[in-house]
């Protein structure tokens, strides 16, 4: 199950106004629509895009809620390689990015092996 | 997802018209002004004023921009005004109609009746609108970029209402605003596209909010079209309520997940990755991001 995360950026949110908009589209539709878009958002940021970010400011606010990261950080500066950024307030939404590895990796299985030593029993007699 | 739409009975045609509404959008949004540059294909409509026009023989063409991506017919209501690339401002008080001709790549505007009024116009003139029809016209210019181009067949009527939401409305990103205030500016969020005008954005936000006394000291106090966006939410505020309220949707919004959260005492990092990021109007993407805070 991809993170629905992406929903409330540029792309997420024009797509939902414009579903919302086109009325022959039922609300199931719709819907699918919008996993679909999830799969593919999470599918594309993780292969397509291949830059980093550097980035220093000061801490307004944190929280963590349901494995949630919530940050409000001020007069931050984004420092990419080509360009500089400057911002006076921004809000950080985090998902937990690890366990979505933890959620593809197979089960581990514990093999016990213990020396069992048998002896013959005696026979009865 | 085609498999999808056809399930439930549509046709393909909707899924590429969703497709087409959503690239409007996201054209329209600015945030993706890389794209929009490289997009050769920017359409201008011309203005072409009637030879009996009053006030000027000679200069019969007013070049608009519209976006390259809006869909063909565009209706511009009547009581909206637009501004040339040159500044002057012409009002819309009649309806009008800018079809896309299908020859050719012309794009061509059917008007039905329209009335322009230049803005500088000292003395008002009212006059009749006539009712003729519209005229199509090709342009001259080169053909690289796609003309539109409708004549207005009537005096112009000195009219200071300058009401800029109905225009918006199809091509707005951000929701209706509706309430367009006749004795404010040309309001215009930033998220629009090429029309210039007297931005104010935060007079738009004031009149979302409804917020009565507020919005008349805002729009008059930012005629000059200023637009800051936090100023007029929080004008009346005490400087409390500017932390509380976290959850702005005028936020520099930054959606991701995170690798690792670290913290000393109070210094904070972040090992953040596959992100997109929203500021300044601008839409950036990383795949990682790393980052240090103090709290």
């Amino acid at each position: 199950m991809a993170y629905q995360l992406y929903r409330n950026t540029t792309l997420g949110n024009s797509l939902q106004e414009s579903l919302d908009e086109l009325i022959q589209i039922t609300p199931q539709l719709a819907l699918q629509v919008l996993l679909q878009f999830d799969k593919a958002i999470n599918a594309a940021l993780a292969s397509r895009v291949r830059n980093r970010v550097n980035f220093r400011g000061s801490l307004n606010t944190y929280r963590f809620c349901d494995n949630v990261w919530t940050f409000v950080l001020n007069d931050v500066e984004f420092r990419e390689v080509t360009e500089l950024v400057k911002v006076d307030k921004v809000k950080i939404v985090a998902c937990d990015g690890k366990s979505e590895s933890q959620q593809n990796r197979t089960r581990t299985v514990l093999v016990l092996d213990l020396p069992v030593t048998t002896e013959p029993r005696p026979a009865v007699g | 997802m085609k498999e999808l739409f056809l399930d439930e009975g549509l046709e393909d045609r909707v899924l590429d018209d969703l497709r087409h509404l959503w690239e409007t959008k996201v054209m329209q949004s600015k945030a993706m002004e890389d794209f929009r540059k490289n997009n050769i294909n920017s359409s201008d409509f011309v203005l072409q004023l009637p030879a009996n026009y009053p006030r000027t023989n000679t200069q019969t063409l007013a070049t608009f921009s519209l976006p390259a991506s809006l869909a063909y017919p565009v209706q511009i209501p009547a009581g909206v005004t637009l501004q040339t690339a040159s500044g002057q401002l012409y009002k819309v008080n009649v309806p009008v109609v800018v079809t896309q001709a299908p020859v050719g790549h012309q794009p061509v505007s059917n008007v039905s009746q329209k009335v322009p009024e230049r803005s500088e116009m000292p003395a008002p003139q009212p006059v009749a609108v006539a009712q003729n029809p519209v005229l199509l016209q090709e342009p001259e210019p080169p053909s690289a970029a796609p003309h539109k181009l409708f004549t207005i067949p009537c005096l112009p009527k000195l009219d200071l209402d300058y009401t800029y939401s109905q225009l918006s409305d199809i091509v707005q990103l951000d929701g209706a605003a509706d309430n367009s205030d006749p004795e404010e500016d040309e309001d215009l969020p930033l998220e629009e596209n090429d029309f210039l005008g007297l931005i104010n954005a935060e007079a738009i936000r004031a009149l979302k909010e409804e917020n009565g006394s507020d919005s008349n000291s805002i729009s008059s106090s930012s005629d000059d079209g200023v637009v800051d966006e936090l100023d007029p939410l929080n004008s009346g505020d005490d400087v409390v309520e500017q932390d509380i309220p976290d959850l702005f949707d005028t936020d520099n919004v930054i959606v991701c997940q995170y690798d690792k959260i670290h913290r000393s005492k109070n210094r904070w990092k972040f090992h953040l990755k596959d992100g997109v990021m929203s500021y300044g109007g601008r839409d950036y993407v990383f795949s990682k991001a790393i980052g240090e805070a103090e709290w």
